[in-house]
């Protein structure tokens, strides 16, 4: 009998264990990495983020001590952003706006994206639309 | 003597009227293809659905038209999709030698995107000697001035040497696939394409002899604006939309012609208007409430 109350405690522990790790898991990925605050629309009379230059990313803290990325990237204008996706490749963090759209406007263009660093970012590069800029 | 002269050179110009004159007609050889930029090399642009099909579409449709009214007219085609939809393919000479010359991708004021990263062709990089040119691509031909109120947005002329109209649009324009709940209990899905208004262009101006005008605003107003309140209106670039068509005019073998009345079946062949015209002109519809930037 013991055994038997020792096994099920052992069972309800492990399934207690995976549903918090998969709790865990959702949280972290609703948190997310990088949270966006806002999206800028289109930037007037800038082609390419070529353009930008050395000034297409600014990283800084605020006086709250919260961190903040702001860059530019290409996008459908107005059109708002669903999502931002993220990975790492080596020191490089590659960035990626997001959003399913079976119809689209053919029209793109540089917009500025500010959203807010939830954890360490462990990159000295950031990838957009192709281009990559130093952090 | 001068008598003789006189008639030398009434002979001259008698035979010259034939031989001289811009003929109109069929093609012996009919030739459509395309640029379709749907994706961009490394998503260094989102993507802009349909572009694939809408090339498909017209290359298609023209043809299928083409060998049921005018069976005697050869055809060829030509498509670039994707990472060969480059600029470097778009400048090169021979795209001149398609008649019917389609684009379908991102564009803005006076320029076109191609596959290539940051690579664009201006209206003053390109300069069109093909019957036919149709873009679609968002407000490559915008009206209206800039905000400085003295420049206009945009500049047709430079795109023109020989080319005999160029379709395009004024505004936003979208692509891919748009979808509701339908039929009974709403149980089944209707889709509406952005590509049916290639299909419909091909149809009315080929199959049932309408101007290039007439067919194109009809196809755009049938297929890219009026696809009814059955589909959700929810994004600015649903709720309006501008076809526009560009063209030289002048006389033709001493007669007055404006080429938005141009018909496939008795088109001038070759290019026209490269020197001798009157001015530049175009005409827009505006359907709906069109949006610019989004």
């Amino acid at each position: 009998m013991k055994i038997d109350c020792l096994n099920r405690k052992i069972i309800f522990l492990f399934i207690a264990a995976v549903y918090g790790l998969v709790l865990a898991a959702c949280s972290l990925k609703d948190e997310g990495f990088l949270k966006i605050k806002s999206v800028s629309e289109c930037v007037s009379d800038k082609k390419s983020l070529a353009d930008f230059g050395s000034d297409a990313v600014k990283l800084y803290t605020d006086d709250r001590g919260s961190r903040w990325i702001e860059f530019s990237a290409m996008w459908y204008g107005r059109e708002p952003v669903n999502e931002i996706k993220y990975s790492y490749s080596g020191d490089t963090l590659k960035v990626e706006l997001y959003k399913k759209m079976t119809v689209a406007p053919g029209f793109n263009c540089p917009v500025w994206v500010k959203a807010e660093v939830h954890g360490n970012l462990d990159a000295k590069y950031l990838y957009v639309n192709a281009e990559t800029f130093k952090l | 003597m001068v008598k003789n002269m006189k008639r030398m050179l009434f002979l001259i110009l008698f035979v010259c009227s034939f031989v001289c004159a811009q003929r109109q007609g069929l093609p012996s050889l009919f030739s459509v293809g395309g640029f379709a930029v749907q994706k961009y090399e490394a998503n260094w642009a989102n993507e802009f659905p349909g572009g694939e099909d809408g090339l498909n579409v017209l290359v298609s449709s023209m043809e299928r038209h083409i060998k049921d009214k005018y069976p005697s007219v050869d055809l060829s085609s030509t498509k670039y999709f994707n990472s060969a939809a480059t600029r470097k393919n778009f400048l090169d000479a021979k795209t001149n030698n398609l008649n019917f010359l389609y684009y379908h991708g991102h564009g803005n004021a006076n320029f076109i995107t191609m596959w290539d990263k940051y690579q664009y062709v201006y209206n003053t990089q390109k300069k069109f000697k093909n019957y036919w040119v149709m873009l679609v691509a968002c407000n490559v031909f915008r009206n209206g001035l800039r905000p400085d109120g003295k420049t206009p947005y945009s500049n047709q002329d430079p795109w023109f040497d020989g080319v005999h109209s160029i379709l395009g649009f004024a505004s936003i324009v979208w692509g891919g696939t748009l979808s509701r709940s339908c039929g009974f209990l709403n149980l089944s899905t209707c889709r509406q394409h952005s590509w049916d208004m290639e299909e419909e262009f091909a149809e009315r101006w080929i199959k049932n002899k309408e101007t290039i005008w007439s067919a194109f605003k009809y196809a755009v107003y049938n297929q890219l604006y009026d696809f009814g309140d059955k589909y959700e209106r929810n994004k600015p670039y649903l709720k309006g939309i501008i076809p526009k068509i560009v063209y030289r005019y002048g006389k033709i073998n001493g007669v007055s012609f404006e080429p938005y009345e141009e018909k496939f079946e008795n088109a001038y062949q070759g290019p026209i208007f490269q020197n001798n015209y009157d001015g530049i002109a175009s005409r827009w519809v505006t359907y709906g409430t069109p949006a610019y930037e989004d």
